[in-house]
């Protein structure tokens, strides 16, 4: 297999050359851009198979060369964003990002977020039928749930959340995204329906739904399903 | 009084004089005419009083020295006395006419100089810049107008006898006459300009405040943005290489390098953490932030910040009752009051640390409590102030910024935060949350 071509849209000199020299590391081939401009450009000429893109960028907002990148492409992105940016956070992957990292960061970070976005690249997009995390298995297809082997009971609407997160399990999901796939596009501002379902999701599957391992909370953008739990100490 | 009355004896007196100069030489009309003159110029000079003593003694004066027989006060005929009384009628009259005359014309006057000390009045105010100046040169230029001290009160100044200084917007302050009060119209068309132009200068200093705090919000915004991208950017690659540095030496095998490598990791974290208390405080200050609440329950919030927490600072018991009711929340900014109060209780009290919660008439209360020393009762309240920090702290605590934070989150969404003694020892940080929005 070809490695993997990664565009870096990041402004700061210092930010890039981290991001450049640990990518390469962990085995990708990295093409750089310092603008908006630069990167709308790289994207269309060398046609990567990833973007990590800094939402703070000197030219253009970072949410308009993801809308840019998205006339003409599906790549999966990764926007790099600031602490207290949820809602621009938000807002990008509503508008077609993959998932996001808050500096600062460390490499570990970096390198699972890019592991489950290529994951999704190779799968298309599509997930097995079969998610398996931990002790918990989900059957998308016989829409079946066991938590170590054993059945758990989900009301419809319970199972499509937990589905919807399986789905894309590893990446974050939007309030917005979960509202519209869940109860409908009508729904999206009823916010509080989807932390009161989350809850009694988290009863049902978590062994201490007060410290859950399972779905965790990014608060003010949305829920992330987790690929590899840490098993209980 | 006395002078007046004096003044119609002296008059009486001259036109006596004057007749007996051409005594004579005319008839008695001749010398009714000189008094009645005397008397009328009288009127015109010194008013009634005047006037009435110079027409009385001037008919005595008449009767004694000029009618015959002379030298005697008595009347000689019908006729005579006639004319007496018909003297005596005309001269009170025309005294009379003349003194109202005289007072109109005076009243003319004066409304003429109140009028032109009012244009004047309201040109110095209209030059007046600044309400204290104004204050003060009103208080000046009215004392010379009115000839009496004349001062400016505050509008709650408790003084009777005042007059009220009312604007559109409600009662600017009031006039106070140090002496005998000048004509209340007056008073009143002063006040009124005085209302005017101090209305006017409040107004434009109220316009210039809110200039200078709109420049002001705009360089806080943009120092804001600037610090937050241009220090923490740097910080955070520093941060992140380290980090894979410490990764990495250990498989070279050189555990003193790691050591190091580690320590960079430790100090940027930690001037991380600073620069971002540092944000959050110019944020909250700034006054522009607004929660954005959403009903959801507690047990979220406290679940993503125990997951992110115990590993790091240790375990931590939980009292969370199953049936709190959700209620409206901002969780980034509870996340983060959380986490201040729980990494406060690690890093000062000492474990056990517990967090509990429970809902109490229409308000949920969050108390976060550990076992250590306590706070001291003289303290309670200044631990929440900024850039507080309680004698003794080590030199690696934070800048005194985390309670203040927390007291700003708390009051964003409408409740308190105090801190209370553990009994058994340790302090207890408590703080309420509305459980429905207000309205």
């Amino acid at each position: 297999m070809s490695p993997v071509r990664v565009l870096v849209v990041e402004d700061d000199p210092g930010l890039q050359r981290f991001l450049v020299s640990c990518l390469k590391k962990l085995g990708y081939l990295v093409v750089p851009a310092a603008t908006g401009a630069e990167a709308l450009s790289l994207a269309r000429s060398h046609n990567p198979d990833l973007v990590l893109l800094d939402l703070g960028l000197p030219d253009l907002d970072g949410l308009e060369v993801l809308k840019g990148i998205r006339t003409f492409s599906q790549v999966p992105v990764v926007i790099l964003s600031a602490r207290n940016q949820e809602r621009v956070k938000a807002e990008a992957l509503d508008a077609g990002a993959d998932d996001y990292l808050t500096k600062p960061f460390g490499v570990v970070e970096l390198a699972a977020r890019l592991r489950v976005a290529v994951r999704h690249l190779l799968r298309a997009g599509a997930a097995g039928p079969v998610v398996v995390s931990g002790e918990l298995r989900v059957d998308l297809d016989a829409r079946k749930v066991t938590r170590r082997g054993e059945e758990v009971h989900l009301t419809p609407l319970e199972f499509r959340l937990l589905a919807a997160l399986a789905r894309r399990y590893g990446k974050v999901v939007t309030h917005q995204q979960l509202l519209a796939e869940v109860w409908g596009s009508g729904q999206v501002e009823q916010t509080q329906y989807l932390h009161l379902y989350m809850r009694q999701l988290r009863h049902k599957i978590e062994d201490d739904p007060k410290r859950p391992r399972h779905f965790r909370t990014e608060s003010g953008v949305g829920y992330r399903m987790e690929v590899d739990p840490e098993p209980v100490v | 009084m006395a002078l007046d009355a004096a003044i119609g004896l002296a008059a009486a007196s001259l036109c006596t004089l004057v007749g007996w100069l051409f005594r004579g030489r005319g008839d008695l009309s001749f010398y009714i005419m000189i008094f009645l003159v005397g008397s009328v110029l009288t009127a015109l000079w010194r008013g009634r009083l005047a006037a009435t003593v110079a027409a009385v003694a001037g008919m005595v004066a008449f009767d004694y020295f000029f009618e015959t027989p002379a030298f005697e006060l008595s009347v000689a005929d019908w006729p005579n006395f006639l004319v007496f009384t018909g003297f005596l009628a005309i001269a009170l009259l025309v005294g009379s006419l003349v003194h109202r005359l005289r007072g109109q014309t005076r009243q003319a006057q004066l409304r003429e100089r109140e009028t032109a000390a009012l244009y004047a009045l309201a040109g110095i105010l209209s030059a007046q810049a600044s309400s204290e100046d104004l204050r003060r040169v009103a208080e000046r230029t009215l004392s010379e107008v009115l000839k009496v001290p004349v001062r400016i009160l505050p509008a709650d100044d408790p003084r009777e006898g005042t007059l009220p200084l009312r604007g559109g917007g409600g009662p600017l302050g009031a006039l106070w006459v140090d002496g005998p009060a000048p004509p209340r119209s007056f008073l009143e068309a002063c006040g009124r300009q005085v209302a005017l132009a101090m209305e006017r200068a409040l107004l434009a200093e109220a316009a210039e405040r809110a200039h200078t705090k709109a420049e002001l919000e705009q360089t806080r915004s943009t120092l804001l943005s600037a610090i937050s991208h241009d220090f923490r950017t740097p910080l955070s690659t520093i941060h992140a290489a380290a980090a894979t540095l410490a990764q990495e030496i250990p498989v070279a095998g050189s555990p003193e390098l790691s050591d190091l490598a580690r320590l960079i990791v430790d100090e940027s974290s930690r001037l991380d953490h600073l620069v971002g208390n540092l944000l959050d405080m110019m944020r909250l200050e700034a006054g522009g932030l607004s929660p954005a609440l959403e009903l959801q329950p507690l047990e979220e919030v406290v679940g993503t910040v125990l997951t992110r927490l115990e590993p790091l600072l240790g375990p931590i018991s939980v009292d969370l009752p199953d049936d709190l009711p959700p209620l409206p929340l901002d969780s980034v900014l509870l996340e983060q009051l959380l986490t201040n109060l729980l990494e406060n209780a690690f890093r000062h009290g000492g474990g056990p640390v517990c967090l509990g919660a429970r809902a109490r008439d229409g308000e949920l209360v969050v108390d976060v409590a550990d076992s250590g020393r306590g706070v001291p009762e003289l303290l309670r309240e200044r631990v929440f102030e900024k850039f507080y920090r309680p004698p003794g702290t080590r030199a690696d605590g934070g800048a005194g910024l985390g309670l203040a934070i927390c007291r700003a989150i708390v009051k964003v969404h409408g409740g308190r935060i105090w801190v209370e003694e553990v009994p058994g020892g340790g302090a207890a940080f408590r703080f309420t949350l509305p459980l429905e929005s207000a309205p």
